[in-house]
Protein backbone atom coordinates (compact mmCIF):
# COMPACT_ATOMS: atom_id res chain seq x y z
CA UNK A 1 0.00 0.00 0.00
CA UNK A 2 2.82 2.46 0.17
CA UNK A 3 3.86 4.38 -2.91
CA UNK A 4 1.29 6.35 -5.24
CA UNK A 5 -0.67 3.61 -6.34
CA UNK A 6 -3.39 2.13 -4.20
CA UNK A 7 -3.42 -1.59 -4.25
CA UNK A 8 -5.49 -4.07 -1.93
CA UNK A 9 -3.36 -6.64 -2.30
CA UNK A 10 0.11 -6.87 -0.22
CA UNK A 11 2.66 -8.80 1.03
CA UNK A 12 3.20 -9.43 5.00
CA UNK A 13 6.65 -9.49 5.15
CA UNK A 14 7.18 -11.54 8.41
CA UNK A 15 5.18 -14.84 7.28
CA UNK A 16 6.94 -14.59 3.58
CA UNK A 17 9.34 -17.35 3.91
CA UNK A 18 10.78 -16.26 0.12
CA UNK A 19 9.88 -19.77 -1.58
CA UNK A 20 9.24 -17.72 -5.05
CA UNK A 21 5.47 -19.71 -5.33
CA UNK A 22 3.89 -16.61 -5.52
CA UNK A 23 6.25 -15.46 -8.20
CA UNK A 24 5.83 -17.80 -10.90
CA UNK A 25 1.65 -17.48 -10.38
CA UNK A 26 1.63 -13.69 -11.52
CA UNK A 27 0.12 -13.09 -14.27
CA UNK A 28 2.30 -10.26 -15.16
CA UNK A 29 5.61 -11.02 -13.69
CA UNK A 30 4.65 -8.37 -11.09
CA UNK A 31 6.55 -10.13 -7.77
CA UNK A 32 10.47 -10.76 -7.71
CA UNK A 33 12.41 -12.48 -4.40
CA UNK A 34 15.00 -10.61 -3.24
CA UNK A 35 17.19 -10.91 -0.35
CA UNK A 36 14.88 -13.75 0.48
CA UNK A 37 11.47 -11.89 0.92
CA UNK A 38 8.75 -11.28 -2.07
CA UNK A 39 8.57 -7.63 -3.29
CA UNK A 40 5.79 -6.49 -5.64
CA UNK A 41 6.01 -4.15 -8.34
CA UNK A 42 3.22 -1.77 -8.25
CA UNK A 43 2.77 -0.21 -11.57
CA UNK A 44 2.74 -4.49 -12.80
CA UNK A 45 0.37 -5.80 -9.83
CA UNK A 46 -3.67 -5.94 -11.14
CA UNK A 47 -4.73 -6.94 -7.63
CA UNK A 48 -5.88 -10.45 -9.08
CA UNK A 49 -4.82 -12.32 -5.73
CA UNK A 50 -3.76 -15.16 -7.75
CA UNK A 51 -0.85 -14.77 -5.36
CA UNK A 52 -3.19 -14.87 -2.36
CA UNK A 53 -4.31 -18.31 -3.39
CA UNK A 54 -0.50 -19.38 -4.38
CA UNK A 55 1.27 -18.72 -0.98
CA UNK A 56 1.39 -21.68 1.05
CA UNK A 57 2.31 -19.32 3.99
CA UNK A 58 -0.29 -16.68 4.04
CA UNK A 59 1.77 -14.35 3.20
CA UNK A 60 -0.01 -12.54 0.71
CA UNK A 61 -3.03 -10.55 2.04
CA UNK A 62 -5.55 -7.77 0.92
CA UNK A 63 -6.51 -5.08 2.44
CA UNK A 64 -10.30 -3.30 2.81
CA UNK A 65 -12.24 -1.01 5.34
CA UNK A 66 -12.64 -1.85 8.67
CA UNK A 67 -16.36 -2.35 9.81
CA UNK A 68 -15.53 0.28 12.24
CA UNK A 69 -15.85 3.53 9.25
CA UNK A 70 -19.78 2.61 9.07
CA UNK A 71 -19.83 4.61 12.62
CA UNK A 72 -19.12 8.06 10.96
CA UNK A 73 -22.67 7.93 8.76
CA UNK A 74 -26.11 8.36 9.89
CA UNK A 75 -27.66 6.23 6.94
CA UNK A 76 -26.13 3.64 6.20
CA UNK A 77 -26.24 1.32 3.17
CA UNK A 78 -24.89 -2.11 2.63
CA UNK A 79 -24.66 -2.81 -1.41
CA UNK A 80 -23.87 -6.28 -1.48
CA UNK A 81 -21.97 -7.42 -4.75
CA UNK A 82 -24.58 -10.25 -5.84
CA UNK A 83 -22.38 -13.02 -4.82
CA UNK A 84 -22.30 -11.82 -1.28
CA UNK A 85 -25.66 -14.37 -1.60
CA UNK A 86 -24.28 -17.30 -2.33
CA UNK A 87 -22.16 -17.39 0.65
CA UNK A 88 -24.63 -18.45 3.46
CA UNK A 89 -26.47 -21.34 1.07
CA UNK A 90 -29.70 -22.19 0.37
CA UNK A 91 -31.35 -22.12 3.55
CA UNK A 92 -30.65 -17.93 3.84
CA UNK A 93 -32.33 -16.62 0.88
CA UNK A 94 -31.42 -13.07 0.17
CA UNK A 95 -34.79 -11.52 2.09
CA UNK A 96 -33.26 -13.31 5.04
CA UNK A 97 -29.58 -11.99 4.13
CA UNK A 98 -30.78 -8.73 3.60
CA UNK A 99 -32.79 -8.73 7.39
CA UNK A 100 -29.21 -9.66 8.51
CA UNK A 101 -27.40 -6.82 7.14
CA UNK A 102 -29.67 -4.45 8.59
CA UNK A 103 -29.40 -6.33 11.98
CA UNK A 104 -25.56 -5.51 12.14
CA UNK A 105 -25.97 -2.26 11.63
CA UNK A 106 -27.13 -0.95 8.50
CA UNK A 107 -30.21 1.12 7.59
CA UNK A 108 -30.72 0.18 4.00
CA UNK A 109 -29.38 -2.42 1.43
CA UNK A 110 -29.24 -1.44 -1.97
CA UNK A 111 -28.22 -4.53 -4.18
CA UNK A 112 -25.45 -4.39 -6.80
CA UNK A 113 -27.60 -6.58 -8.79
CA UNK A 114 -29.57 -3.65 -9.72
CA UNK A 115 -26.81 -2.08 -11.28
CA UNK A 116 -26.12 -5.45 -12.92
CA UNK A 117 -29.42 -5.73 -14.56
CA UNK A 118 -29.52 -1.83 -15.57
CA UNK A 119 -26.26 -2.93 -17.41
CA UNK A 120 -27.64 -5.74 -18.82
CA UNK A 121 -29.70 -3.58 -20.35
CA UNK A 122 -27.80 -1.02 -21.54
CA UNK A 123 -25.15 -3.34 -22.58
CA UNK A 124 -27.65 -5.41 -25.03
CA UNK A 125 -28.45 -2.40 -26.83
CA UNK A 126 -24.53 -1.14 -27.12
CA UNK A 127 -24.10 -4.29 -28.47
CA UNK A 128 -26.08 -4.04 -31.43
CA UNK A 129 -24.23 -0.97 -32.63
CA UNK A 130 -21.31 -0.63 -34.46
CA UNK A 131 -18.18 -1.53 -32.14
CA UNK A 132 -15.46 -3.62 -32.22
CA UNK A 133 -15.85 -7.53 -32.01
CA UNK A 134 -15.24 -9.05 -29.70
CA UNK A 135 -16.61 -7.20 -26.85
CA UNK A 136 -15.16 -8.12 -23.92
CA UNK A 137 -17.06 -7.49 -20.42
CA UNK A 138 -15.10 -5.18 -18.08
CA UNK A 139 -17.32 -6.14 -15.13
CA UNK A 140 -14.12 -8.12 -13.69
CA UNK A 141 -11.64 -5.01 -13.06
CA UNK A 142 -8.84 -7.61 -13.36
CA UNK A 143 -9.44 -8.02 -16.64
CA UNK A 144 -9.27 -4.77 -17.58
CA UNK A 145 -6.09 -3.73 -16.10
CA UNK A 146 -4.77 -6.79 -17.59
CA UNK A 147 -5.45 -5.97 -20.60
CA UNK A 148 -3.99 -2.16 -20.15
CA UNK A 149 -1.20 -3.91 -18.97
CA UNK A 150 -0.76 -6.78 -21.69
CA UNK A 151 -3.06 -6.24 -24.14
CA UNK A 152 -3.44 -2.56 -24.79
CA UNK A 153 -4.78 -3.03 -28.09
CA UNK A 154 -7.81 -4.62 -26.81
CA UNK A 155 -8.60 -1.69 -24.88
CA UNK A 156 -11.38 -0.73 -27.98
CA UNK A 157 -12.98 -4.47 -27.23
CA UNK A 158 -13.58 -3.58 -23.62
CA UNK A 159 -17.57 -2.62 -23.21
CA UNK A 160 -17.16 1.19 -22.09
CA UNK A 161 -19.68 0.90 -19.26
CA UNK A 162 -19.05 1.64 -15.25
CA UNK A 163 -18.97 -0.89 -13.67
CA UNK A 164 -22.57 -2.39 -11.81
CA UNK A 165 -21.46 -1.10 -8.40
CA UNK A 166 -20.96 2.33 -8.96
CA UNK A 167 -24.15 2.00 -11.56
CA UNK A 168 -26.22 0.77 -8.36
CA UNK A 169 -24.39 3.56 -5.52
CA UNK A 170 -25.43 6.97 -8.10
CA UNK A 171 -28.88 5.37 -8.43
CA UNK A 172 -29.05 5.12 -4.65
CA UNK A 173 -27.97 8.26 -4.19
CA UNK A 174 -30.13 10.28 -6.24
CA UNK A 175 -32.39 8.44 -4.43
CA UNK A 176 -31.70 9.56 -1.70
CA UNK A 177 -31.28 13.25 -2.37
CA UNK A 178 -35.16 13.15 -3.56
CA UNK A 179 -36.25 11.43 -0.05
CA UNK A 180 -37.37 14.30 2.22
CA UNK A 181 -36.53 11.92 5.37
CA UNK A 182 -32.65 11.75 4.24
CA UNK A 183 -32.40 15.42 3.92
CA UNK A 184 -29.37 16.70 6.75
CA UNK A 185 -27.98 13.35 6.98
CA UNK A 186 -25.05 11.89 6.09
CA UNK A 187 -25.28 8.89 3.64
CA UNK A 188 -22.47 5.89 3.65
CA UNK A 189 -22.25 3.74 0.99
CA UNK A 190 -20.45 0.56 1.44
CA UNK A 191 -19.19 -1.72 -0.96
CA UNK A 192 -19.43 -5.44 0.23
CA UNK A 193 -16.76 -7.42 -2.13
CA UNK A 194 -15.29 -10.62 -2.22
CA UNK A 195 -12.38 -9.26 -4.80
CA UNK A 196 -9.45 -7.54 -4.06
CA UNK A 197 -9.48 -5.60 -7.64
CA UNK A 198 -12.32 -4.53 -6.82
CA UNK A 199 -11.04 -2.85 -3.59
CA UNK A 200 -8.36 -1.06 -5.66
CA UNK A 201 -11.32 -0.05 -8.36
CA UNK A 202 -13.15 1.82 -6.23
CA UNK A 203 -9.74 3.39 -4.85
CA UNK A 204 -8.61 4.26 -7.87
CA UNK A 205 -12.05 4.09 -10.41
CA UNK A 206 -10.75 3.20 -14.06
CA UNK A 207 -13.77 5.24 -16.66
CA UNK A 208 -14.61 7.43 -14.21
CA UNK A 209 -13.20 10.06 -11.96
CA UNK A 210 -14.39 9.16 -8.18
CA UNK A 211 -16.64 6.57 -6.96
CA UNK A 212 -19.74 7.14 -4.79
CA UNK A 213 -19.00 4.55 -2.66
CA UNK A 214 -17.88 5.54 0.69
CA UNK A 215 -15.93 2.41 1.91
CA UNK A 216 -14.99 -1.37 0.77
CA UNK A 217 -16.14 -4.14 3.15
CA UNK A 218 -14.60 -7.82 2.40
CA UNK A 219 -17.12 -10.88 2.47
CA UNK A 220 -14.49 -12.39 4.93
CA UNK A 221 -15.00 -9.29 7.41
CA UNK A 222 -18.70 -9.17 7.14
CA UNK A 223 -19.21 -13.02 6.91
CA UNK A 224 -19.40 -13.83 11.06
CA UNK A 225 -21.61 -11.03 12.22
CA UNK A 226 -23.88 -11.76 8.96
CA UNK A 227 -23.97 -15.37 10.21
CA UNK A 228 -24.36 -15.00 13.79
CA UNK A 229 -27.17 -12.22 12.69
CA UNK A 230 -29.34 -15.01 10.32
CA UNK A 231 -29.62 -16.44 13.77
CA UNK A 232 -31.79 -13.79 15.06
CA UNK A 233 -35.07 -11.87 14.51
CA UNK A 234 -34.88 -9.00 12.58
CA UNK A 235 -34.96 -5.44 13.80
CA UNK A 236 -37.82 -3.53 13.25
CA UNK A 237 -37.52 -0.13 11.07
CA UNK A 238 -37.46 3.16 13.24
CA UNK A 239 -40.48 5.30 12.54
CA UNK A 240 -39.47 8.02 10.19
CA UNK A 241 -36.35 5.89 8.76
CA UNK A 242 -36.11 6.26 5.12
CA UNK A 243 -37.52 3.59 3.28
CA UNK A 244 -35.16 1.74 0.11
CA UNK A 245 -37.14 -1.27 -0.04
CA UNK A 246 -35.44 -4.07 -1.48
CA UNK A 247 -35.76 -4.37 -4.93
CA UNK A 248 -37.11 -7.68 -6.37
CA UNK A 249 -37.21 -9.37 -9.87
CA UNK A 250 -33.21 -8.72 -9.84
CA UNK A 251 -32.36 -12.71 -10.96
CA UNK A 252 -30.25 -11.73 -14.46
CA UNK A 253 -28.36 -9.04 -12.20
CA UNK A 254 -27.86 -12.07 -9.66
CA UNK A 255 -26.62 -14.14 -11.94
CA UNK A 256 -23.40 -12.28 -12.48
CA UNK A 257 -22.43 -13.27 -9.50
CA UNK A 258 -20.58 -16.73 -11.67
CA UNK A 259 -19.47 -17.35 -14.52
CA UNK A 260 -21.81 -17.71 -16.84
CA UNK A 261 -23.91 -15.28 -15.22
CA UNK A 262 -23.70 -12.52 -17.44
CA UNK A 263 -24.51 -14.20 -20.59
CA UNK A 264 -27.58 -15.73 -19.61
CA UNK A 265 -28.69 -12.21 -18.82
CA UNK A 266 -27.41 -10.92 -22.32
CA UNK A 267 -28.66 -13.40 -24.18
CA UNK A 268 -26.33 -12.69 -27.10
CA UNK A 269 -26.25 -15.58 -29.59
CA UNK A 270 -22.61 -17.50 -29.98
CA UNK A 271 -21.33 -15.14 -26.82
CA UNK A 272 -18.30 -16.95 -24.96
CA UNK A 273 -18.01 -16.85 -21.52
CA UNK A 274 -14.02 -17.49 -19.71
CA UNK A 275 -13.46 -17.88 -16.40
CA UNK A 276 -9.92 -18.44 -14.39
CA UNK A 277 -7.11 -15.90 -15.19
CA UNK A 278 -4.87 -18.57 -17.69
CA UNK A 279 -7.81 -19.08 -19.49
CA UNK A 280 -8.63 -15.61 -19.81
CA UNK A 281 -5.12 -14.63 -21.14
CA UNK A 282 -5.29 -17.83 -23.55
CA UNK A 283 -8.56 -16.23 -24.85
CA UNK A 284 -6.88 -12.69 -24.43
CA UNK A 285 -4.15 -13.50 -26.57
CA UNK A 286 -6.03 -15.16 -29.36
CA UNK A 287 -8.16 -11.95 -29.79
CA UNK A 288 -4.79 -9.87 -30.08
CA UNK A 289 -3.82 -12.26 -32.96
CA UNK A 290 -6.77 -11.10 -34.59
CA UNK A 291 -8.92 -14.38 -34.15
CA UNK A 292 -12.14 -14.84 -32.62
CA UNK A 293 -13.62 -11.78 -34.59
CA UNK A 294 -16.65 -13.12 -35.41
CA UNK A 295 -17.52 -14.08 -31.81
CA UNK A 296 -19.71 -11.19 -30.81
CA UNK A 297 -19.50 -10.82 -26.98
CA UNK A 298 -17.05 -12.44 -24.34
CA UNK A 299 -17.88 -12.44 -20.76
CA UNK A 300 -14.01 -12.67 -19.09
CA UNK A 301 -13.50 -13.28 -15.53
CA UNK A 302 -10.33 -13.34 -13.82
CA UNK A 303 -11.43 -16.43 -10.57
CA UNK A 304 -12.36 -19.29 -11.15
CA UNK A 305 -15.94 -19.85 -11.31
CA UNK A 306 -16.67 -16.09 -11.00
CA UNK A 307 -17.12 -13.94 -8.35
CA UNK A 308 -18.11 -16.26 -5.59
CA UNK A 309 -14.15 -17.54 -6.25
CA UNK A 310 -12.84 -14.18 -5.46
CA UNK A 311 -10.04 -13.95 -2.79
CA UNK A 312 -11.88 -12.50 -0.29
CA UNK A 313 -14.75 -14.83 -0.62
CA UNK A 314 -15.67 -17.22 2.64
CA UNK A 315 -17.62 -19.95 0.94
CA UNK A 316 -16.36 -23.03 -1.35
CA UNK A 317 -16.88 -21.54 -4.72
CA UNK A 318 -19.09 -24.83 -6.49
CA UNK A 319 -21.18 -24.36 -3.25
CA UNK A 320 -21.89 -20.79 -3.78
CA UNK A 321 -21.82 -20.95 -7.45
CA UNK A 322 -24.78 -23.62 -6.81
CA UNK A 323 -26.21 -21.24 -4.51
CA UNK A 324 -26.29 -18.80 -6.82
CA UNK A 325 -28.20 -20.71 -9.42
CA UNK A 326 -31.21 -21.59 -7.73
CA UNK A 327 -31.24 -17.22 -6.19
CA UNK A 328 -31.20 -16.52 -9.69
CA UNK A 329 -33.87 -18.73 -11.06
CA UNK A 330 -36.21 -17.53 -7.91
CA UNK A 331 -35.29 -14.20 -8.12
CA UNK A 332 -36.38 -14.21 -12.18
CA UNK A 333 -39.74 -14.73 -10.92
CA UNK A 334 -40.09 -12.37 -8.19
CA UNK A 335 -41.99 -8.88 -7.97
CA UNK A 336 -40.80 -5.50 -8.87
CA UNK A 337 -40.86 -3.59 -5.74
CA UNK A 338 -43.96 -1.03 -5.68
CA UNK A 339 -41.85 1.78 -5.54
CA UNK A 340 -41.71 4.77 -8.04
CA UNK A 341 -38.76 4.30 -10.30
CA UNK A 342 -37.39 0.89 -8.85
CA UNK A 343 -37.93 -0.45 -11.58
CA UNK A 344 -34.56 -1.33 -13.46
CA UNK A 345 -33.66 0.24 -17.02
CA UNK A 346 -34.94 2.75 -18.40
CA UNK A 347 -34.50 4.46 -21.83
CA UNK A 348 -31.85 6.74 -21.34
CA UNK A 349 -29.69 4.35 -19.14
CA UNK A 350 -27.06 3.29 -21.45
CA UNK A 351 -26.23 7.03 -22.12
CA UNK A 352 -25.78 7.56 -18.33
CA UNK A 353 -23.43 4.54 -17.46
CA UNK A 354 -20.94 5.10 -20.67
CA UNK A 355 -17.04 5.57 -19.25
CA UNK A 356 -16.66 9.04 -18.30
CA UNK A 357 -12.24 8.75 -18.49
CA UNK A 358 -10.44 7.34 -21.23
CA UNK A 359 -9.01 3.78 -19.91
CA UNK A 360 -5.26 4.25 -21.25
CA UNK A 361 -2.79 1.38 -21.88
CA UNK A 362 -0.74 0.73 -18.74
CA UNK A 363 3.35 0.63 -20.20
CA UNK A 364 4.75 -1.17 -17.02
CA UNK A 365 6.24 -3.61 -19.46
CA UNK A 366 8.39 -0.83 -20.69
CA UNK A 367 12.10 -1.09 -20.36
CA UNK A 368 12.80 2.76 -21.44
CA UNK A 369 10.01 5.19 -22.34
CA UNK A 370 13.36 6.57 -24.96
CA UNK A 371 12.64 3.75 -27.78
CA UNK A 372 16.16 3.82 -28.87
CA UNK A 373 17.40 3.06 -25.42
CA UNK A 374 14.91 -0.05 -25.33
CA UNK A 375 15.69 -0.94 -28.50
CA UNK A 376 19.64 -1.29 -26.61
CA UNK A 377 18.31 -2.60 -23.88
CA UNK A 378 16.29 -5.58 -25.41
CA UNK A 379 19.42 -6.29 -27.15
CA UNK A 380 21.59 -6.59 -24.06
CA UNK A 381 18.48 -8.58 -22.30
CA UNK A 382 18.75 -11.02 -25.45
CA UNK A 383 22.23 -12.12 -24.85
CA UNK A 384 22.32 -12.39 -21.12
CA UNK A 385 19.15 -14.61 -21.43
CA UNK A 386 20.73 -16.57 -23.82
CA UNK A 387 23.77 -17.22 -21.40
CA UNK A 388 20.83 -18.14 -18.58
CA UNK A 389 20.41 -21.94 -18.76
CA UNK A 390 16.78 -21.93 -19.79
CA UNK A 391 15.35 -24.02 -16.89
CA UNK A 392 12.84 -21.24 -15.85
CA UNK A 393 13.89 -22.40 -12.34
CA UNK A 394 12.75 -19.45 -10.43
CA UNK A 395 15.43 -19.92 -7.78
CA UNK A 396 16.96 -16.43 -8.66
CA UNK A 397 13.83 -14.70 -7.61
CA UNK A 398 12.42 -14.06 -10.64
CA UNK A 399 9.26 -15.85 -12.89
CA UNK A 400 11.64 -17.33 -15.57
CA UNK A 401 15.36 -16.78 -16.61
CA UNK A 402 14.14 -13.92 -19.70
CA UNK A 403 12.47 -11.97 -16.51
CA UNK A 404 16.10 -12.19 -14.89
CA UNK A 405 17.54 -11.12 -18.07
CA UNK A 406 15.06 -8.32 -17.70
CA UNK A 407 16.06 -6.97 -14.30
CA UNK A 408 19.68 -7.27 -15.25
CA UNK A 409 19.62 -4.72 -18.01
CA UNK A 410 17.02 -2.73 -15.48
CA UNK A 411 19.97 -3.00 -13.27
CA UNK A 412 17.40 -4.41 -11.02
CA UNK A 413 19.21 -7.74 -9.91
CA UNK A 414 22.90 -9.64 -11.35
CA UNK A 415 23.63 -11.78 -13.76
CA UNK A 416 25.46 -14.11 -10.61
CA UNK A 417 21.88 -14.36 -8.89
CA UNK A 418 21.32 -17.51 -11.26
CA UNK A 419 22.91 -20.17 -8.86
CA UNK A 420 22.75 -22.72 -11.21
CA UNK A 421 24.75 -20.77 -13.98
CA UNK A 422 27.26 -19.83 -10.93
CA UNK A 423 27.42 -24.16 -10.90
CA UNK A 424 27.74 -24.81 -13.98
CA UNK A 425 30.61 -22.34 -14.63
CA UNK A 426 32.39 -23.50 -11.53
CA UNK A 427 32.39 -27.24 -12.65
CA UNK A 428 33.75 -25.90 -15.96
CA UNK A 429 36.51 -23.51 -13.97
CA UNK A 430 36.94 -24.06 -10.83
CA UNK A 431 39.23 -20.99 -10.00
CA UNK A 432 36.85 -18.67 -11.18
CA UNK A 433 33.42 -18.48 -10.40
CA UNK A 434 30.97 -16.24 -10.83
CA UNK A 435 32.53 -14.31 -13.60
CA UNK A 436 30.50 -12.65 -15.75
CA UNK A 437 29.43 -12.71 -19.34
CA UNK A 438 31.06 -9.66 -21.52
CA UNK A 439 28.11 -7.84 -22.70
CA UNK B 1 18.68 -6.62 -32.78
CA UNK B 2 17.30 -9.63 -34.60
CA UNK B 3 15.27 -12.52 -32.74
CA UNK B 4 14.90 -16.14 -34.58
CA UNK B 5 12.73 -18.94 -33.81
CA UNK B 6 12.20 -22.48 -35.63
CA UNK B 7 8.46 -22.57 -36.02
CA UNK B 8 7.88 -26.52 -36.08
CA UNK B 9 5.23 -28.09 -38.83
CA UNK B 10 2.14 -28.71 -37.71
CA UNK B 11 2.70 -28.61 -33.63
CA UNK B 12 -0.71 -27.04 -32.62
CA UNK B 13 0.09 -27.03 -29.30
CA UNK B 14 3.10 -24.65 -29.89
CA UNK B 15 0.80 -22.97 -31.94
CA UNK B 16 1.37 -18.67 -31.78
CA UNK B 17 4.52 -19.22 -29.58
CA UNK B 18 6.64 -17.09 -31.88
CA UNK B 19 4.07 -14.35 -31.97
CA UNK B 20 3.58 -14.52 -27.95
CA UNK B 21 6.99 -13.85 -27.44
CA UNK B 22 7.67 -10.91 -29.98
CA UNK B 23 4.54 -9.19 -28.35
CA UNK B 24 6.65 -9.80 -25.40
CA UNK B 25 9.12 -7.81 -26.75
CA UNK B 26 7.10 -4.97 -28.40
CA UNK B 27 5.67 -4.47 -25.61
CA UNK B 28 9.28 -3.89 -23.85
CA UNK B 29 9.88 -1.46 -26.39
CA UNK B 30 6.97 0.68 -26.10
CA UNK B 31 6.01 0.57 -29.41
CA UNK B 32 2.34 1.84 -30.32
CA UNK B 33 -0.67 0.01 -29.38
CA UNK B 34 -2.16 0.09 -33.33
CA UNK B 35 1.77 -1.01 -34.62
CA UNK B 36 2.25 -4.06 -32.19
CA UNK B 37 -1.54 -5.18 -33.00
CA UNK B 38 -0.64 -5.20 -36.66
CA UNK B 39 2.70 -6.82 -36.17
CA UNK B 40 0.99 -9.42 -33.89
CA UNK B 41 -1.73 -10.23 -36.46
CA UNK B 42 0.71 -10.40 -39.23
CA UNK B 43 3.28 -12.84 -37.68
CA UNK B 44 0.50 -15.29 -36.51
CA UNK B 45 -0.83 -15.42 -39.59
CA UNK B 46 2.64 -16.29 -40.51
CA UNK B 47 3.63 -18.36 -38.03
CA UNK B 48 0.64 -20.98 -39.10
CA UNK B 49 0.94 -20.77 -42.33
CA UNK B 50 5.01 -22.18 -42.05
CA UNK B 51 3.31 -24.29 -39.51
CA UNK B 52 0.70 -25.82 -41.53
CA UNK B 53 1.64 -25.66 -45.01
CA UNK B 54 5.46 -24.99 -45.02
CA UNK B 55 6.11 -27.91 -43.33
CA UNK B 56 8.48 -25.97 -40.53
CA UNK B 57 10.73 -23.05 -40.97
CA UNK B 58 11.68 -20.43 -38.96
CA UNK B 59 10.79 -17.03 -38.52
CA UNK B 60 13.58 -13.75 -38.31
CA UNK B 61 12.33 -10.62 -36.88
CA UNK B 62 14.99 -7.41 -36.86
CA UNK B 63 14.37 -4.32 -35.10
CA UNK B 64 15.53 -1.10 -36.51
CA UNK B 65 15.26 2.80 -35.04
CA UNK B 66 13.27 3.39 -38.24
CA UNK B 67 11.36 -0.30 -38.68
CA UNK B 68 10.91 -4.04 -37.71
CA UNK B 69 11.44 -6.36 -40.54
CA UNK B 70 10.33 -10.27 -40.51
CA UNK B 71 11.67 -12.64 -42.72
CA UNK B 72 9.55 -15.93 -42.64
CA UNK B 73 11.37 -19.20 -44.50
CA UNK B 74 10.12 -22.46 -44.99
CA UNK B 75 11.69 -25.23 -47.21
CA UNK B 76 7.83 -26.68 -47.74
CA UNK B 77 6.33 -27.56 -50.96
CA UNK B 78 5.96 -23.66 -52.30
CA UNK B 79 2.97 -21.71 -53.43
CA UNK B 80 2.84 -22.36 -57.16
CA UNK B 81 0.66 -19.38 -58.30
CA UNK B 82 1.15 -16.52 -55.47
CA UNK B 83 -1.60 -14.21 -56.81
CA UNK B 84 -4.08 -16.81 -56.25
CA UNK B 85 -2.84 -17.73 -52.88
CA UNK B 86 -2.81 -13.93 -52.24
CA UNK B 87 -6.64 -14.00 -53.03
CA UNK B 88 -9.45 -13.93 -50.10
CA UNK B 89 -10.70 -16.82 -49.38
CA UNK B 90 -8.51 -19.12 -51.17
CA UNK B 91 -7.20 -22.12 -49.31
CA UNK B 92 -5.48 -25.52 -50.00
CA UNK B 93 -5.55 -26.31 -45.89
CA UNK B 94 -7.11 -30.06 -45.32
CA UNK B 95 -10.61 -31.07 -43.75
CA UNK B 96 -9.03 -31.46 -40.53
CA UNK B 97 -6.96 -28.33 -40.67
CA UNK B 98 -9.97 -26.34 -41.18
CA UNK B 99 -11.71 -28.01 -38.51
CA UNK B 100 -9.09 -26.76 -36.05
CA UNK B 101 -10.23 -22.95 -37.28
CA UNK B 102 -8.29 -22.43 -39.74
CA UNK B 103 -8.18 -22.39 -43.30
CA UNK B 104 -9.87 -19.33 -44.32
CA UNK B 105 -7.45 -18.34 -46.89
CA UNK B 106 -7.36 -15.03 -44.82
CA UNK B 107 -4.18 -15.08 -43.13
CA UNK B 108 -2.13 -13.81 -46.29
CA UNK B 109 -4.70 -11.34 -47.27
CA UNK B 110 -4.52 -10.01 -43.36
CA UNK B 111 -1.05 -10.26 -43.62
CA UNK B 112 -0.76 -7.72 -46.64
CA UNK B 113 -3.27 -5.52 -44.93
CA UNK B 114 -0.75 -4.60 -41.90
CA UNK B 115 2.52 -4.80 -43.32
CA UNK B 116 3.67 -1.43 -44.53
CA UNK B 117 5.46 -3.20 -47.31
CA UNK B 118 5.65 -7.43 -48.19
CA UNK B 119 6.66 -9.89 -50.78
CA UNK B 120 6.35 -13.51 -51.24
CA UNK B 121 8.59 -15.65 -53.08
CA UNK B 122 8.43 -19.04 -53.74
CA UNK B 123 9.30 -21.70 -55.80
CA UNK B 124 7.38 -25.50 -55.98
CA UNK B 125 8.90 -27.80 -54.22
CA UNK B 126 11.71 -25.84 -52.70
CA UNK B 127 9.91 -23.58 -50.60
CA UNK B 128 8.54 -19.91 -49.39
CA UNK B 129 9.81 -16.66 -47.76
CA UNK B 130 7.66 -13.90 -47.42
CA UNK B 131 9.15 -10.27 -46.34
CA UNK B 132 7.36 -7.98 -43.96
CA UNK B 133 8.21 -4.55 -42.94
CA UNK B 134 6.57 -2.11 -40.24
CA UNK B 135 7.59 1.17 -40.78
CA UNK B 136 8.27 2.75 -36.97
CA UNK B 137 6.56 6.50 -36.56
CA UNK B 138 5.27 6.75 -40.13
CA UNK B 139 1.47 7.85 -40.27
CA UNK B 140 -0.32 5.14 -42.71
CA UNK B 141 -2.96 5.97 -45.13
CA UNK B 142 -6.44 4.64 -45.11
N1 LIG C 1 4.31 -21.22 -46.43
C1 LIG C 1 3.50 -21.76 -47.34
N2 LIG C 1 3.87 -22.86 -48.03
C2 LIG C 1 3.05 -23.40 -48.94
N3 LIG C 1 1.81 -22.91 -49.22
C3 LIG C 1 1.39 -21.84 -48.57
C4 LIG C 1 2.20 -21.21 -47.60
N4 LIG C 1 1.51 -20.13 -47.12
C5 LIG C 1 0.33 -20.11 -47.76
N5 LIG C 1 0.25 -21.13 -48.64
C6 LIG C 1 -0.87 -21.42 -49.57
O1 LIG C 1 -1.65 -20.26 -49.71
C7 LIG C 1 -2.98 -20.52 -49.30
C8 LIG C 1 -3.58 -19.28 -48.70
O2 LIG C 1 -2.91 -18.97 -47.49
P1 LIG C 1 -3.66 -18.11 -46.39
O3 LIG C 1 -2.79 -17.96 -45.22
O4 LIG C 1 -4.18 -16.87 -47.05
O5 LIG C 1 -4.93 -19.01 -46.05
P2 LIG C 1 -4.98 -20.36 -45.20
O6 LIG C 1 -3.73 -20.55 -44.45
O7 LIG C 1 -5.37 -21.45 -46.12
O8 LIG C 1 -6.18 -20.06 -44.23
P3 LIG C 1 -6.12 -19.09 -42.95
O9 LIG C 1 -4.81 -18.37 -42.99
O10 LIG C 1 -7.29 -18.16 -43.11
O11 LIG C 1 -6.24 -20.00 -41.79
C9 LIG C 1 -2.87 -21.68 -48.37
O12 LIG C 1 -4.07 -22.42 -48.28
C10 LIG C 1 -1.77 -22.50 -49.03
O13 LIG C 1 -2.24 -23.20 -50.12
S1 LIG D 1 4.56 -17.80 -1.98
FE1 LIG D 1 5.56 -15.79 -2.22
S2 LIG D 1 4.83 -14.58 -0.45
FE2 LIG D 1 4.35 -16.73 0.01
S3 LIG D 1 6.15 -17.42 1.21
FE3 LIG D 1 6.57 -17.97 -0.94
S4 LIG D 1 7.73 -16.18 -1.75
FE4 LIG D 1 6.77 -15.51 0.19
S1 LIG E 1 -2.27 -9.60 -6.97
FE1 LIG E 1 -1.96 -10.60 -8.96
S2 LIG E 1 -0.84 -9.09 -10.17
FE2 LIG E 1 -0.63 -8.46 -8.01
S3 LIG E 1 1.29 -9.40 -7.34
FE3 LIG E 1 -0.38 -10.83 -6.79
S4 LIG E 1 -0.47 -12.24 -8.53
FE4 LIG E 1 0.69 -10.44 -9.24
MG1 LIG F 1 -2.93 -19.01 -43.28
Amino acid sequence: MSGTVFHSVYLDAGRCVGCTTCVRRCPTEAIRVRDGVAHITEERCIDCGECIRACPKGAKKSVSDPLVLMDGYDIRVALPAPSFYGQFGMDSPPRRVFDALRAIGFDEVFDVAWGAKVLTDAISAFGRGEVARPLVSSACPVVVRLIQLRFPSLIENLVPFLPPVEVAARELRARLAADPSAAGHRVGTFFISPCTSKVTAIKAPLGYADSQVDAVFSFQDIYAPVRKALKTTPRQARPGEPALPRIGGLGSGFGWARSDGELEALEIPGAVSVDGIENVIALLEAIDNGKLADIPYIEALACPGGCVGGPMAVENPHVARTTMKAITRAEYGAAEAATPGAEAGGANASKDLRWEAEVLPRPAMVLDRDMGRALAMAERLETIAASLPGLDCGACGAPDCRALAEDVVKGCAKVDDCIVRIREMSARAPSTPGETPKI
Amino acid sequence: MKLTYSIPSMDFSAAGKASTDVKKTLAQLGLDRDLVKRIAVAMYEGEMNIAIHGGGGTAEIEFSPDRIDILLVDRGPGIADIALAMTEGFSTASEEVRSMGFGAGMGLPNMKRNADEMTVESRVGEGTSVRMRFLLGAARCA
